[in-house]
């Protein structure tokens, strides 16, 4: 947890090659492409690795677009609560 | 459920609805009912965001009564499922540490826990002792119920009409622009059209940042095989400049020649469409909003001045740039959206550069037509919704009404069943006004809800220094520099944690219910005032009686019996919120803008007003105002209907105003402009999303951009501290070369989200005569490495 999904824009060409990419980082999951490219679940142990992985996946090689759809936090919501106070002037 | 499987039923929910976003299909389980259970196990309610005034639809996920899960409305034709960064971890905001749970009373220099009783008992003593200088200062982040309530309470109970929102800092231009073009509020087109331009045009403003949801929905069309060319015009590269065609740097202020030197060109070639001109448009010159009549050939002399060389000399903008911008307005086939927000709005001539961005668009025939608009962004996401259509101005009543006029008082005092004669006829403060009277102890005290102006008001040490010496009321969800100036702090519901209705920037008016409590003793801000009216209706303040000695707010029961909703426990037991929307909705019917019913909206993923029955007796929408066929008010067989036209002619006006320098230019002495704005993780001021860790940790902290040149001369590195000076205040900050955004040379730009950087300290109030909205986009500053 979190739990987030995206949907992962590529061209058709670079498809191969993209989900190889894909599929090499930790915590993701592909779902069945389309023309229009892969839906990706991503399952992280902390906010912060959820957060480094959905730029990784705007980064990639191909990638035309990375767009987070869906996101869980159910597990870590005390921890984000307890985390989240504004620097004071 | 192990914890292990509950894993993989989420992951499966999670991967199953990316899927169906790219197919652009419903789950099978998310119908277009606004509850449902999901497959993840949590229950789902539709939301519009809490945050800009796009209007996306959230589905919520709720689980043992916490907000845990957020995903993109499918059914919800503003986004489609999609959300942007901040709209993501709305829920996330909820649940900050230091969340306001308790009312709070200043004593001996420190803020104590005290009751309800005791808060709304303070409140009610000193609005009681001093109510013609006490103000309201609300925001176009109010709900729509909670703008009605305040100005029930102020205007149809005081009397008094120093009620004005944080609104007027964003939209008052937009709005008076409207208003002196067409004779009503709001756009006549909608998210629709873009979807349909062929050429989108932005004038100042940087939606990659600002309206992500937007920009991709434009953007998006490519990666569909559609050719959309955008125009970037601005004072700085930003986001929006990568994907854009053309980017066209302009001097500051220099719009206003811009938009005549295009329409210099037009009447020039004779490529303007005259027909359309003759049709639905009469000329007008002058200052103000009444100003004078014109003939098109003494505009068309007036344009003149307007020659490419002329604009280039102004506003920086080379001859075949401009040649450029006209070419796509001459082109008959071409069907062009113009898009603006805070960079013409927040201008000293903010009025006039909206009338002129509209004179493109009539001059030229595109408007009105699908594809073809001038389109104004709203900021907030109920600006529209609660400030325009509920009135909440100082000038204003609901409904398009005015204060000064008889008639509009009379109709609002039937509405709301006071007497005759309740309605104040004069005018009360705009917002810069507001806090300089209580700069200066003219007014006495101010209630603010859902806004933070110790941060964000203008020309801070003028207009919020003396704050702590008057009886400040604060509203909110979480301490703020505002919050620590307040004699009486309210700890507020916020979003999800009470019913709500919200109106985005095409007119789409969206529901949505409470869905969790609100932590501690918080409670909806729309209870408070109520309360405290209640308190001082017990104490015989004769303005909360209504015209049969009732109370002001008096629902009654199925048997006729009046709800105590000044209790807590009673309020929170019905939906006042719908009660309130049903006393509104006949407020809007006067000016066309009727909302529709509220079991509608439930219903529904919003509906752009006005909403009308049709033949058929189905509540019918209208995508585009003014346009036969789309909007039930047209007059048939005019096409184009201005119905609300100044001249009472059902026309548009085209007018001539002038270029104008702003009141502030570097000089010698202070050589630099400075620009202020927002950055893509953080909204407003921050008080939310600077509680959520990812936005946080993406943006922690502000800073100074400066244009790689400068920074060069001046030895300054990214990371470097800089000093920030104009006449009325200094700030440090590290800078950022190269980073997101480029200022052209000879400017720097500050975002104002972080509450320890104020860059209000340093910026200027001067506003537009007409709007009373003020500058936050131009003014002096010296830069110094420290």
């Amino acid at each position: 947890m979190p739990i987030s999904s995206y949907v992962v824009r590529c061209l058709p060409a670079d498809q191969a090659a993209v989900r190889e990419e894909l599929l090499a980082l930790p915590g993701v999951e592909l779902g069945e492409a389309t023309e229009k490219g892969f839906p990706v679940v991503t399952d992280t142990p902390t906010t912060r690795a959820a957060t480094e992985l959905g730029e990784r996946l705007q980064d990639l090689p191909g990638v035309q677009s990375a767009v987070l759809v869906y996101h869980n936090f159910e597990d870590v919501a005390d921890d984000l609560a307890a985390a989240a106070t504004p620097p004071k002037p | 459920m192990p914890l292990a499987n509950r894993r993989l039923f989420i992951k499966q929910a999670a991967l199953s609805f990316a899927s169906c976003v790219m197919a652009g299909s419903l789950p099978r389980n998310l119908t277009a009912a606004t509850t449902v259970e999901g497959e993840d196990g949590l229950t789902w309610q539709k939301a519009p965001c809490r945050f800009c005034g796009t209007g996306c639809g959230v589905m919520v996920g709720v689980k043992d009564g916490r907000v845990v899960a957020v995903q993109g409305d499918l059914e919800n034709p503003v986004n489609k499922g999609l959300l942007c960064a901040k709209g993501y971890h709305a829920g996330v905001a909820l649940y900050g540490k230091d969340r306001l749970t308790t009312p709070l009373i200043r004593r001996d220099g420190k803020l104590q826990p005290v009751s309800w009783e005791a808060a709304i008992d303070t409140i009610a003593s000193e609005i009681h002792a001093r109510p013609a200088t006490f103000g309201f200062y609300g925001s176009g982040q109010w709900t729509v119920m909670e703008g009605f309530t305040a100005m029930k309470f102020m205007k149809g109970g005081l009397g008094n009409n120093h009620v004005d929102p944080n609104a007027r800092l964003c939209m008052a231009s937009a709005v008076v622009g409207m208003i002196t073009t067409y004779g009503v509020d709001e756009p006549s087109g909608c998210y629709d059209d873009f979807d349909l331009a062929d050429t989108v045009i932005l004038w100042g403003n940087n939606p990659a940042e600002m309206h992500p949801v937007l920009w991709s929905r434009i953007i998006d069309r490519r990666a569909k095989g559609q050719q959309v060319e955008v125009i970037d015009m601005a004072t700085r590269r930003t986001r929006s400049t990568e994907q854009s065609d053309h980017y066209i740097e302009f001097t500051p202020q220099g719009d206003l020649a811009i938009a005549n030197g295009i329409c210099h060109l037009l009447v020039k070639s004779g490529k303007y469409d005259k027909e359309w001109v003759a049709k639905h448009c009469n000329f007008r010159q002058g200052a103000d909003a009444d100003g004078e009549a014109m003939t098109f050939e003494e505009y068309a002399k007036w344009l003149e001045t307007y020659t490419p060389e002329y604009v280039q000399q102004v506003a920086g903008v080379r001859p075949k740039q401009l040649q450029l911008l006209a070419d796509r307005f001459a082109d008959p086939d071409r069907k062009v959206v113009s898009l603006w927000c805070m960079g013409m709005n927040q201008h000293t001539r903010g009025t006039w550069i909206n009338n002129l961005v509209y004179n493109v668009h009539f001059l030229s025939g595109k408007f009105g037509k699908p594809g073809s608009t001038a389109f104004s962004l709203t900021g907030q996401p109920s600006a529209c919704g609660t400030c325009r259509e509920v009135g909440t101005l100082g000038h204003a009543l609901p409904g398009g009404r005015i204060v000064a006029n008889p008639e509009h008082r009379q109709q609002c005092e039937e509405l709301w069943n006071v007497p005759a004669g309740r309605i104040n006829s004069k005018p009360g403060h705009h917002a810069v006004a507001l806090f300089e009277a209580l700069q200066k102890g003219d007014m006495t005290g101010c209630w603010v809800q859902v806004t933070n102006p110790a941060q964000t008001m203008p020309n801070l040490n003028a207009m919020t220094s003396k704050l702590r010496d008057r009886f400040l009321v604060v509203s909110d969800i979480y301490p703020t520099v505002t919050t620590d100036l307040a004699t009486v702090v309210l700890p507020s519901a916020m979003w999800v944690e009470k019913n709500g209705v919200f109106g985005n920037s095409e007119r789409r008016t969206q529901q949505w219910f409470k869905m969790v409590n609100p932590p501690g003793e918080a409670r909806d801000d729309v209870w408070q005032v109520i309360a405290v009216a209640h308190k001082l209706f017990e104490m015989g303040h004769p303005g909360m009686k209504n015209k049969d000695g009732e109370f002001l707010f008096t629902f009654k029961d199925q048997d006729g019996k009046p709800l105590e909703i000044w209790k807590w426990e009673v309020f929170n037991a019905h939906n006042v919120d719908e009660m309130l929307y049903n006393e509104y909705r006949p407020f809007t019917m006067m000016k066309h803008k009727d909302v529709a019913p509220y079991q509608e909206l439930v219903n529904s993923r919003g509906m752009r007003w006005p909403v009308v029955k049709n033949s058929d007796g189905i509540w019918q929408e209208t995508p585009r105002r003014f346009v036969e066929g789309e909007d039930p008010y047209v007059k048939p067989g005019t096409a184009v209907d201005f119905y609300w036209g100044k001249l009472k002619d059902h026309k548009a006006l085209i007018w001539a105003r002038p270029y104008e320098p702003p009141p502030e230019v570097p000089d010698d002495k202070y050589p630099f402009w400075l620009c202020t704005g927002r950055v893509l993780e953080h909204w407003h001021s921050g008080t939310m999303t600077r509680r959520v860790p990812q936005l946080h940790r993406a943006m922690p902290k502000a800073y100074v951009e400066l244009n790689p040149e400068d920074a060069a001369k001046m030895n300054i590195s990214t990371g470097d501290p800089v000093k920030i000076t104009s006449r009325r205040g200094t700030l440090t900050l590290p800078a950022w070369i190269n980073g997101r955004s480029t200022p052209a040379k000879g400017a720097v730009f500050v975002p104002f989200f972080a509450e320890e950087s104020l860059i209000n300290l340093v910026t200027l109030e001067a506003f537009c005569p007409l709007s009373k909205q003020p500058d936050y986009k131009k003014c002096a500053v010296t830069i110094t490495k420290v």
